[in-house]
């Protein structure tokens, strides 16, 4: 069977005003952990929902796991938004036997675990379950699950420091050692230890795909110094905004 | 896997009509023997109307409600589950996407139908129980006497009347499945496109129906055949031929909105 989990090909989407992905052109293979980088509107959650199937391309080829993406790849990809995306109605036990039903990977043992460290009871309803604990739950079922793939959009975006080391650890804990982690974020610091490849996206194209560990060796800075020099903007200054 | 969709939207359906559907009943109850029994004649006067008028009030404000809640749920169920925040859970399990239109179809049907049988039912326990039962059975004498329908030809044409209703209830429910699909199309304002849709697909069928009828009624060959089939064929006949052509034209319309929404949502999703 082949290595290759994820290839892009000549892939364009753009939702009108201009492309947010522009002919990408992009090879991922198992077992890895692979930092999705870029600053906002770069298009990492735009790739993230193509190869989830939540968006359609606007040309180009989409392979996951050889498939294009459709209930063959849906059934090893474990995908966790930057949303929350349970309905109100459910209650904790409703979302756990959801994803025994559907998903043959999910380890509903080691979920129903999770849910017990976090305090959630299983007919607690989600309407009642603060924001944190919502986002808990959906990583606890994402992470729950032995794929071969997982997309994490954006996983500690907008939490504090303990919260971000709590998301990791579980990220880092749970995660089917032979698949591939995706994650895209633009908090590199915190996650760059952890990482063995980075996807850097700049002008809607792949900038750089390349090792941490190459990257250190051959330009002698980390990711995130390689980051900051890549997007560095000159301070905004005073002067005089003409509108005629 | 439709089984296990089904599964939940049934279990989405339940939690918010459950409710709805006792209470609907529990009043009617409260109202059969309010509206019986407390004269306004009596010595309880303005109790007894008090009561009446409120218990009646409190009844159809449910039934209108439920005819209300029942539709907010058909198009919530769909846009919500499948179009917002949910969407990203429903379209990541490894199913088909005429799957999920499906079980989102089926239970919008089924709590129509339930919400139907509810009404109707309500409606006969607050009636006279014994003054319904003499009025039935007098309709059902009055036809067997004069011999317009057998027993068994009654029972075709309820359960073809059922058939009917069944597949009209799914057209209707598909038409705003398609016209909120086809709204997904556009970039901006979806919703509002939806509801332009929706008009758009009613006046396209208007039109068709309209034009379909006047070649009909220019066509001495068509009326011929009507014409003769009205002399020939029985009341039986002639109302079984016409409860079948309206159950066939409403499946053609259901199928074509059920093609249109599951293309939209397997070739064109964009859950921005």
């Amino acid at each position: 069977m082949s290595d290759t989990l994820i290839q892009c090909t000549d892939l364009c989407k753009s939702y009108g005003a201009g492309p947010v992905l522009s002919h990408l052109n992009l090879t991922l293979g198992a077992g890895r952990i692979v930092g999705l980088l870029g600053p906002n509107g770069t298009g990492k959650t735009t790739l993230i929902k193509i190869l989830a199937g939540l968006l359609q391309p606007t040309s180009g080829q989409v392979l996951v796991d050889g498939c294009v993406p459709g209930p063959e790849s849906k059934a090893v990809v474990s995908y966790l938004p930057d949303r929350m995306y349970f309905a109100d109605w459910m209650k904790a036990k409703d979302l756990l036997d959801l994803f025994e039903d559907f998903y043959r990977d999910f380890d509903r043992e080691k979920a129903e675990r999770m849910c017990a460290s976090l305090g959630i009871t299983p007919d607690q309803r989600v309407k009642t379950m603060s924001k944190g604990t919502r986002e808990k739950m959906q990583l606890a079922l994402v992470m729950s699950r032995r794929a071969k793939l997982y997309l994490l959009d954006e996983p500690i975006a907008g939490v504090d420091p303990a919260a971000r080391d709590f998301i990791m650890n579980t990220i880092l804990t749970n995660y089917s050692s032979d698949g591939t982690l995706l994650i895209s974020t633009h908090l590199i610091g915190d996650i760059e230890r952890v990482l063995d490849e980075v996807i850097i996206l700049k002008d809607a194209d792949v900038a750089l795909h390349d090792s941490v560990d190459n990257i250190r060796q051959n330009r002698g800075m980390s990711v995130d110094a390689l980051f900051r020099e890549m997007f560095r903007m000159d301070p905004l200054e005073g002067g005089y905004f003409d509108a005629r | 896997m439709l089984g296990k969709l089904l599964k939940y939207d049934l279990r989405s359906m339940l939690k918010t009509f459950l409710l709805v559907w006792g209470a609907a009943l529990v009043l009617a109850f409260v109202n059969h023997f309010t509206l019986g029994r407390l004269d306004i004649d009596t010595g309880f006067l303005p109790i007894a109307s008090i009561l009446k008028a409120v218990s009646l009030f409190v009844y159809i404000a449910i039934l209108v409600a439920m005819t209300v809640l029942t539709w907010i749920f058909v198009i919530q169920r769909f846009y919500n589950g499948l179009l917002k925040d949910e969407g990203y859970l429903m379209f990541t399990l490894p199913v088909k996407p005429w799957q999920l239109v499906t079980a989102k179809g089926i239970a919008a049907v089924a709590v129509n139908v339930v919400s139907g049988l509810v009404a109707v039912g309500s409606v006969l326990i607050v009636a006279p129980w014994d003054k319904v039962a003499e009025a039935m059975r007098n309709v059902f004498a009055f036809l067997r006497d004069n011999g317009i329908f057998s027993g068994g030809q009654l029972a075709v044409l309820f359960a073809e009347a059922a058939l009917l209703f069944l597949f009209t209830t799914a057209r209707s429910i598909y038409q705003v499945y398609a016209a909120i699909a086809l709204g997904h199309l556009f970039r901006k304002h979806r919703v509002g496109m939806a509801f332009v849709m929706y008009l758009v697909i009613n006046t396209v069928l208007s039109t068709a129906g309209s034009l379909i009828l006047s070649t009909v009624a220019v066509s001495d060959a068509l009326w011929g055949t009507v014409s003769s089939l009205l002399e020939k064929w029985s009341a039986f006949g002639l109302l079984n031929l016409a409860l079948w052509f309206y159950i066939v034209v409403s499946a053609i319309h259901l199928a074509a909105f059920h093609v249109v929404t599951e293309r939209i949502l397997a070739k064109k999703l964009n859950l921005e």
